[in-house]
């Protein structure tokens, strides 16, 4: 199952939980890790990452794609 | 002209980036006029031109952005 990583500009869980919510919305979502210290969200699953990151994009944070891990 | 004016019960935002998030998005769609949040009552205030938008799509659009919203009863 690959994973990808994302920087996101998180400052509270508010943030981490639209994020969330968000790629729970997708279809293939194994797995979301929100690490808002980090400003970086980990999410494992299927679906492309250029979808997880438009998905990321609609709730409005700066975001950018970091690469697999 | 009347402008259309609701409050919606908006859920998931705690911090004042997410309402920054909000209001800049909400913002810029076509036909919205105004949003006020009040983060600690939850609530938006919006005020939109009827003839272009209308409360669902503002409450669907609020939904795409990974928050909750509906209309306050």
């Amino acid at each position: 199952m690959p994973s990808h990583a994302f920087n996101v500009a998180m400052t509270c869980e508010g943030c981490a939980g639209a994020v969330r919510r968000n790629l729970a919305k997708l279809e293939g979502i194994e797995k979301v890790d929100t690490l808002v210290a980090d400003r970086k969200v980990v999410v494992s699953g299927t679906a492309s990452s250029d979808d997880m990151l438009a998905a990321i994009k609609k709730t409005g944070k700066e975001c950018s794609y970091i690469g697999q891990v | 002209r009347e402008s259309g004016k609701a409050v919606l019960e908006v859920t998931g935002m705690t911090c004042a980036s997410c309402v920054a998030s909000i209001e800049q998005s909400i913002g810029r769609l076509p036909g919205v006029e105004s949003i006020a949040i009040n983060l600690l009552g939850a609530t938006a205030h919006v005020s939109f031109a009827p003839e272009t938008t209308n409360l669902r799509t503002i409450i669907e659009a609020i939904d795409d952005m990974g928050f909750g919203a509906s209309l306050r009863k």
